[in-house]
């Protein structure tokens, strides 16, 4: 019952948040440069009737409050308009590029959490030891490289000069998609398992140091069960939150990687869209990029509820 | 469990040379200071020292070496054969899991986990369902100790198990130790650093100073007549709740470092009766009559006896602070329920209570950082609160800034102070006791005695009418906080003090405030109250005082004759 009203909290919270972002991303076609007829033209010539006309179509004319409720009213049923410059839907136009980059982040973070985790977990163990040393300097090395330069460096070692992955593209059976979104996913990851790495390492070593940890083992428990139960569980309630911001900066900022590795996925059509000024679609971009961080963090959220009894009692009281 | 010529180092010698024996059916007491590697020992037993440390000697269990074997075998010992009792009972638990899953996870047979927190005298079977976050302390650590139990081990190491605890609580887990080990017939080793407690408890008690023990021997004869000088003057200075002293006393100067002091009796510096043989080579532990070891190379001299009772002071000044009908509730668990008292100049009124009494609140009200829901708080003289209302802190090693130098945190301090009465820092750390040297130094550089010692003299920088000491010794050894006490009594300031060490406040309250449960249950002149009690838990608080009976007290008296 008290999870029940959390969660309405959250999500009331969600849709206020939500609320607030649609209202400036509806702005955004009031503010822009030389009226809304003239974006939703696209800078075609125009005469006084198509202006009119246009006006009639977008029901311009109309107060604010009510073109806004109206707009919103269509986006709630899925319907963002056309896109000005392919005269497409703009839902349509998002959903053919949306697989691309959700499969890329979600490739990248796979990929973070399986390798930044153990070796976050192994530096702890090899505290100041080399191994640890080298971890440490490999997540700083990661973390300096921007990930467009880790794209291109990528890009002329494995796909140029080894030909060991495309250069290029996304391929169409499932495998060819992992093959083509492997370098994009190693470009994306690297700088993100750097992060996870250094919180990993802390909460292990925080871990180790810990009573419980110590009492577990002065009580013979099985190396597997200190390691599961006490160890991970505990250095997971951190890593959890920042692997869900990482999950929503993959979805909507893999702008670079994509450009680098021509992948037509939601952040060139983003770049895209915002040099032809086609509104439509940015702001069809710009809520959607809202509502996958809310949703990401209310299920970061869920997960603590699950994982974590203190965080269950404090929603219960 | 049989440990030989123990030793323990990282960098530097810890502990240098321990031997000792529990067998089955016994408890053992492993007493000393902090610093003196009773800890440590304790770990190394459990197979468990710390990153960076390395145990040599020997440690046998039924005859089997256990240094040196590899992790696998140790699995197999620990909770079976031994199991691990630690301090805090706050952070023992795993957060995420339920007081039965510890159990359970822990047991070896098919106890019925109720049955396992009967034991520990958990009758109430829905506690195995709730997470160590909703159990008090007192019933963490006894879930803690049934955790530790289910493996059915033939030896418990408890490493100061009642520490963090407040002393009714500290009572009913010593209790609770010694029913199961009775039950059970199982070997205890106690480690604390309250020679009360050890009394209490054990059979055999064996004291350690500077990484080796230098006294051993029967707990009852032992408490009779020290045969160490060591012993003696910790016995001295541990505070009694039957009377007031007229004066405190500790021991002089700090433990050295084990490496330091491993060609020489390690107590040699500190100690009045030291000869030239003691430097010259370590004196070894040798037998006395009566089943005893000390590693003194002479007979323990007495001590003069601390003289009567001290005078109390006459405080008919008008009053510094008027606290009435202070309430404060956070929810709907209420801290403060009305409390009232006044604190008159150069009085020292002892607030006491268990955890949860609401004293700390009071304090903090008494600060001006908590906002009480009604009632008033006057304190007497113009100025800011700060200027008359300060606060010594229970933790000097988190209530200095450890970037700060002493001389910078002191100056700092006076600069919030009237500018006609502020005092320089050479002055601050003369009043304090401590050389105009320190002012350089930064609190790492400093013993736990003498953080607190600045502590004091940055609280006392200001010039306040009123101190507010929140338990200030309580995180100091014993040989320590006579000092601090001692240079509380001499400073003059009208003193709140908090505490829920009974033997203490009867050392430094002129007029006693007993709280419980955020209520006034009982208040008057100390010595009044501590010697009849008038209300129930009062009584209580007392009963449950571990007391060095008559014969503990009178140990320099009955060391004469030997």
């Amino acid at each position: 019952m008290a999870l029940l009203k959390l969660l309405g909290r959250r999500l009331g919270a969600a849709v206020l948040l939500l609320g607030v972002l649609s209202t400036l991303t509806y702005g955004l076609l009031l503010a822009s440069p030389g009226g809304p007829e003239q974006v939703l033209l696209g800078g075609r010539p125009s005469t006084p009737e198509t202006r009119a006309a246009i006006r009639e179509q977008y029901h311009l004319d109309d107060p604010f409050p009510v073109r806004y409720a109206r707009w919103l009213g269509d986006a709630l049923q899925g319907d963002f308009g056309t896109s000005i410059y392919s005269r497409e839907p703009v839902v349509s136009v998002i959903a053919d590029r949306l697989p691309v980059t959700a499969s890329l982040a979600a490739y990248a973070l796979a990929l973070t959490v399986a390798v930044g985790v153990p070796a976050g977990l192994l530096a702890a163990m090899r505290r100041g030891g080399r191994l640890d040393q080298g971890i440490t300097l490999g997540a700083l090395a990661a973390l300096s490289i921007p990930s467009f330069a880790l794209s291109i460096l990528l890009l002329y070692g494995f796909a140029v000069q080894l030909g060991w992955f495309p250069v290029f593209g996304v391929g169409d059976t499932f495998a060819e998609r992992i093959t083509h979104l492997t370098l994009p996913a190693i470009a994306l990851a690297a700088a993100q398992a750097a992060l996870v790495v250094r919180q990993m390492r802390a909460a292990a070593l925080d871990l180790a140091a810990s009573d419980f940890l110590t009492f577990a083992r002065a009580r013979g428990l099985p190396r597997r069960r200190v390691w599961t139960s006490y160890a991970l569980r505990n250095a997971a309630l951190p890593v959890l939150t920042v692997g869900g911001l990482l999950l929503a900066a993959n979805l909507t900022g893999s702008v670079f990687v994509e450009q680098a590795f021509g992948l037509h996925g939601l952040g060139s059509l983003l770049i895209g869209a915002v040099g032809q000024k086609d509104i439509p679609v940015v702001q069809a971009l710009v809520l959607l990029g809202g509502v996958i961080v809310v949703v990401v963090n209310l299920l970061i959220d869920l997960a603590y509820l699950v994982v974590d009894p203190r965080v269950r009692q404090g929603a219960a009281s | 469990m049989k440990v030989t010529g123990l030793r323990v180092s990282g960098t530097g010698l810890i502990v240098d040379g321990v031997d000792l024996e529990v067998s089955p059916g016994e408890t053992v007491g492993l007493v000393g200071e902090s610093g003196s590697g009773k800890s440590l020992t304790a770990r190394a037993m459990a197979g468990l020292l710390p990153r960076g440390l390395r145990a040599t000697g020997s440690i046998t269990l039924d005859g089997r070496e256990l240094i040196g074997a590899p992790e696998r075998v140790w699995r197999t010992v620990r909770g079976r054969r031994l199991s691990l009792l630690m301090q805090d009972p706050f952070a023992m638990l795993n957060p995420l899991l339920t007081a039965g899953a510890h159990i359970a996870e822990s047991s070896r047979s098919r106890v019925p986990i109720a049955e396992r927190l009967a034991e520990v005298g958990i009758d109430d079977p829905s506690v195995a369902r709730r997470h160590p976050f909703q159990l008090s302390g007192g019933m963490r650590q006894r879930v803690a100790l049934a955790a530790a139990l289910a493996g059915d081990p033939e030896l418990l190491i408890a490493d100061e198990p009642t520490t963090a605890l407040d002393a009714t609580t500290q009572h009913e887990i010593l209790q609770l130790v010694r029913r199961v080990q009775r039950a059970r017939d199982m070997g205890v080793l106690l480690i604390t650093h309250d020679l009360r407690v050890a009394f209490e408890l054990c059979d055999r008690v064996a004291v350690m100073y500077a990484g080796r023990i230098v006294e051993h021997g029967p707990a009852a004869e032992l408490g009779r007549a020290a045969a160490h000088p060591y012993t003696a003057r910790l016995l001295a200075t541990v505070p009694t709740v039957e009377r007031r002293l007229a004066r405190l006393e500790g021991i002089p100067g700090g433990v050295p470092p084990a490496g330091e002091v491993s060609g020489a009796c390690a107590f040699a510096a500190r100690c009045d009766q030291a000869e030239a043989a003691c430097v010259e080579a370590r004196p070894p532990l040798r037998a006395l009559p009566s089943g005893r070891l000390t590693a003194c190379v002479t007979q323990v001299r007495p001590r003069p006896a601390p003289s009567g009772t001290g005078a109390r002071r006459e405080a008919a000044g008008p009053p510094v602070l008027r606290v009435s009908g202070l309430r404060k509730a956070y929810g709907s668990h209420v801290a403060l329920g009305g409390v009232s008292l006044e604190v008159r100049q150069g009085e020292t009124v002892g607030v006491v209570g268990g955890s949860g009494s609401g004293k700390t609140t009071l304090a903090r009200c008494v600060l001006g950082l908590v906002t009480p829901d009604s009632g008033t708080v006057e304190l007497a003289g113009d100025g800011p609160r700060h200027r008359l209302v300060q606060c010594v802190f229970q933790d000097p090693s988190t209530s200095l800034n450890p970037a700060m130098t002493v001389g910078a945190a002191l100056a700092e301090a006076a600069g919030q102070g009237a500018p006609e009465t502020r005092p320089t820092v050479a002055e601050l750390l003369e009043e304090v006791g401590l050389p105009a040297s320190y002012a350089g130094r930064r609190p790492a550089a400093l013993s736990g005695g003498e953080r607190q010692r600045v502590a004091i003299a940055r609280a006392l920088a200001v010039r306040p009418s009123l101190l507010i000491c929140d338990e200030p010794v309580a995180s100091l050894d014993v040989s320590v906080q006579a000092h601090v006490l001692e240079l509380l009594r001499r400073i003059g300031t009208a003193m709140l003090f908090i505490t829920h060490d009974l033997a203490v406040v009867r050392q430094m309250a002129d007029r006693l405030v007993v709280l419980s449960r955020g209520e006034v249950v009982e208040a008057g002149e100390a010595d009044a109250v501590l010697d009849a009690p008038a209300h129930d838990y009062t009584r209580r608080l007392l009963r449950s005082v571990p007391v060095l009976t008559d014969s503990h007290t009178s140990v320099a008296s009955a060391s004469d004759g030997g």
